[in-house]
């Protein structure tokens, strides 16, 4: 072939790859009907933002248009693959925004905001305050450690001694009496889900011993009718938050958990704010519900009552949590420990209202249970 | 509207693209196709500065309107002047008001101990390059070495010209006045445009943005060792390269895909062997200008030592302050000024002669303790992060344990943005094309399109994306 040939082709093969791209995609976009809900990442998608003069004046539309088109961009997943694939396998790069893919499965760097974590402390020392005053004595806390620890090697994630000595330093003083308990020890990276954040509920029957203390014993007699002993179910396949995050097709993880058939669930209804009949176990959250995690106790709520109907204990504990709390609260209740557990998640009700809901009685013990996601955000902690 | 966003790729740059090649060129004119590009100008620079846009405006018919003044009163030099300083007042006006206004008041109440006066100027986008543009095509007017533009909308067209808008390079009238009215279309033309469109776009994206998000990580993290400090100002260094070279690149391919050819801005100043011969290589248009309108006119180097030394450090505060205005790009500037003036009268013949591995590690130092500067909140930051890089500030801790973890992590990056600041890759693709030609249009093809792809993965994906030289 001649120079001139070449360069005539090189020219034609150049502009039709580009025009091919910039036309195609141009042309794909608009004739793809926009997704309501970004499953993988769990988010609904972007709606075309409303022109006004101040929006345009302001260049919220213009920034709020860029948002909407990369929402709705023709094989949105198949792109953001392609960028976390550069991000690992082109650039050899070990997150990307933070996000890895370690031994223990992908997480999220969850460094410890010092500050925050403080401010955190002191609202739960706030609540402790007030438990003391409705004469509730025995007063537990336990951070969850980010699975990051696990990673295998050095990240730049959850510092478990910064941790330890933040906790130990804030509720060191004499006012305060809270024990701390400390399950860092006990967790290892196969209690948590390698696709989540979260831990696995069939895993974490020592950390629920650990967090009842010695004066209870983890009692799962009524866990299966069976074999009298705690044996796992399997619900189905569970994929957690990170595989969307990531835009990866990771192989998904297994949900198992400790059936138990001795507990009745209530909940305060947020809509209609009566006591409503709850489950322990919604099986429908596996196909149905954006995060499967609701599987346990369906998801966020701020006020859930587990109720063990076989128990002779007399005892309530009023147990703190986040969504963490939520697959091991069934364990606390089915040991038998306590006759009932008020799970009460901050997030969604202000301390000030608890007493207003329910009626507080002294014959309890408290815990609270936080995870670093929840510690690193002091302001989700509705505490006055 | 920024390049590196799916509102230009995607919507923005298809339309113009049709519109402008589906203009009739009647008779050879290009008028329809100028005023395509005026109208999509506009829309692109009032897409981020929708208030600001009627600013450019305004300076864009004050630069015409003076400029027919001059050419008017060509044989009355008294009023000719009087229209150049006319000119020179109303861009430098404006220029002044809007990026300089707010450090001035606040360095002068400084200075006499009131309270500060805060005005809040928002910098429109882009002022520093499209007065300079307007300014040149005074200057050269009244020099004799442009010639008139009757035609107001196309010299709008020039001035706000969309590709080079924002960020440079600052295309000079003169430069490109003939392809206003004359310029060719043709496929070799975009093609050549695309290649250097898709690089520039890759080297923004892939390579600057990225390193960016390294440099906010130190910025952020609590380790402060010495290693860190490298590695981060390596970073900004490479990222400030990439993005202001990766934006000319991007400039100077759009321009060719619609038959303008600028000037190069940038020739691998990273391999220069001393201050003098990077500031040959880097922001050439920039420099170009602040020699051709102010360093020669003071008299250059044709005078006596000392007003050498003079026009110099006068020129090189004039360039800080073009960078931004801030204490700490004076004193940037200020820098430049004495390394410069230190090439040209005490060490710049020992360095020609030096073995070229010494003469890099010198500029290599050199460029790097000026990005220091150039990226500091203020002159003592800069002095602090300095003397980290030499273990004298902090805990003097010379590893770091989050330093090892993202030296791991863009390892990759680092060395591949280190050998993209070079000819290297360049000269190893053209040799490949010789030996394989067939085959080398064919990699080259596959390359850009996968680049295209990686690049749309980003945006799509909403990844970090500063822009730098924005500001200026």
């Amino acid at each position: 072939m001649h120079d001139e040939k070449k360069e005539k082709l090189r020219g034609m093969l150049i502009t039709i790859v580009f025009l091919f791209v910039l036309g195609g995609f141009f042309i794909l976009n608009r004739l793809i009907s926009p997704p309501e809900i970004l499953t993988d990442e769990r988010r609904p998608a972007e709606k075309f933002p409303k022109i006004t003069a101040e929006s345009v004046a302001k260049t919220k539309f213009m920034d709020d248009f860029e948002l909407w088109a990369a929402d709705n961009f023709a094989f949105r997943k198949a792109f953001r693959t392609l960028h976390t694939e550069t991000t690992f396998h082109v650039f050899f790069q070990t997150d990307k925004n933070g996000l890895y893919l370690g031994n223990s499965g992908a997480g999220k760097f969850e460094k410890i905001k010092e500050e925050e974590w403080k401010q955190s402390l002191r609202k739960i020392k706030k609540v402790e305050q007030n438990l003391t005053e409705w004469g509730i004595e025995n007063i537990r806390f336990a951070f969850i450690p980010d699975k990051s620890i696990f990673a295998g090697r050095y990240f730049p994630g959850f510092d478990l001694e910064e941790a330890r000595q933040i906790v130990e330093t804030e509720f060191s003083d004499p006012e305060t009496n809270i024990e701390i308990i400390d399950i860092a020890n006990t967790l290892n990276a196969s209690d948590f889900y390698r696709t989540d954040l979260h831990w696995d509920q069939s895993q974490i029957l020592d950390v629920a011993q650990q967090l009842l203390g010695t004066s209870y014993k983890l009692n799962m007699e009524h866990s299966t009718s069976e074999t009298g002993s705690p044996s796992p179910q399997t619900a189905g396949d569970f994929t957690g938050v990170y595989p969307g995050q990531l835009a990866l097709n990771m192989k998904p993880d297994t949900l198992r958990y400790i059936p138990a058939n001795n507990i009745r669930v209530s909940y305060l209804d947020v809509h209609t704010q009566e006591m409503t009949t709850g489950v322990l176990y919604k099986e429908k959250a596996l196909t149905e519900d954006m995060d499967a995690y609701d599987f346990f106790l369906s998801g966020s709520q701020p006020l859930i009552f587990l109720e063990n109907t076989q128990t002779t204990s007399d005892r309530t504990l009023y147990f703190f949590r986040d969504s963490f709390g939520s697959s091991i609260a069934p364990l606390l209740a089915a040991s038998g420990s306590y006759k009932k557990i008020v799970c009460i998640d901050l997030r969604y009700i202000d301390l000030r209202m608890i007493s207003q809901v329910i009626t507080l009685t002294e014959n309890a013990d408290a815990l609270f249970l936080y995870s670093s996601q929840i510690l690193n955000n002091p302001t989700v902690l509705l505490v006055g | 509207m920024l390049f590196s966003s799916i509102s230009f790729l995607y919507y923005f740059f298809p339309i113009v693209l049709a519109v402008y090649f589906l203009m009739p060129m009647r008779q050879g004119s290009l008028v329809a196709r100028n005023m395509t590009l005026l109208a999509a100008s506009i829309f692109f620079y009032a897409w981020g500065e929708p208030i600001y846009v009627l600013l450019m405006l305004v300076q864009a018919f004050s630069g015409w309107f003076f400029g027919m003044l001059i050419h008017r009163y060509q044989d009355r030099p008294g009023q000719k002047r009087a229209a150049l300083i006319g000119a020179i007042l109303v861009a430098g006006l404006c220029l002044g008001y809007f990026k300089y206004a707010d450090f001035f008041v606040e360095s002068f109440c400084t200075l006499f101990g009131l309270n500060t006066v805060a005005l809040r100027i928002a910098l429109p986008i882009g002022i520093s390059f499209y007065t300079f543009q307007i300014l040149s095509y005074d200057i050269d007017l009244y020099r004799g070495n442009a010639t008139l533009q009757k035609n107001v909308f196309t010299f709008a067209t020039y001035v706000t010209l969309f590709p080079q808008l924002i960020a440079g390079p600052i295309v000079r009238y003169v430069d490109i006045s003939a392809q206003l009215t004359k310029r060719e279309h043709t496929l070799a033309n975009f093609a050549y445009g695309v290649r250097r469109f898709v690089f520039g776009l890759s080297k923004k994206v892939l390579l600057a943005n990225t390193l960016g998000e390294l440099v906010q990580i130190y910025k952020s993290e609590d380790d402060r060792s010495v290693l860190f400090a490298w590695l981060s100002l390596c970073a900004y260094a490479l990222q400030l390269y990439f993005d202001f070279s990766g934006y000319s690149d991007m400039a100077i391919g759009i321009g060719r895909m619609f038959g303008f050819r600028f000037k190069e801005n940038f020739n691998y100043p990273y391999i220069a062997r001393s201050a003098t011969d990077f500031w040959r290589r880097w922001h050439i248009s920039m420099s170009g200008w602040f020699r051709d309108y102010i360093y020669i006119p003071l008299g250059g180097n044709r005078v006596r030592p000392l007003r050498h030394i003079t026009n110099i450090l006068f020129v090189w505060i004039l360039t800080g302050l073009w960078h931004g205005a801030g204490w700490t790009f004076i004193f940037w500037g200020l820098y430049y000024a004495i390394v410069l003036i230190a090439e040209k009268y005490l060490w710049g013949n020992l360095l020609s002669k030096a073995p070229a591995f010494l003469a890099h590690l010198y500029t290599f130092f050199i460029f790097l303790i000026g990005w220091a500067f150039f990226d500091a909140d203020g002159i003592s930051t800069a002095f602090e992060e300095i003397a980290r890089l030499f273990g004298q500030s902090g805990t003097g801790e010379f590893v770091g344990e989050e330093a090892m973890y993202y030296l791991r992590s863009y390892a990759v990056l680092l060395l591949v943005a280190i050998l993209g600041a070079t000819p290297i890759p360049a000269r190893l693709a053209r040799k490949f094309s010789e030996r394989k030609p067939t085959m080398g249009i064919l990699c080259e093809a596959g390359i850009l399109l996968a680049l295209l792809f990686v690049v749309t993965g980003h945006f799509v994906d909403g990844s970090f994306n500063p822009f730098i030289y924005f500001r200026f």
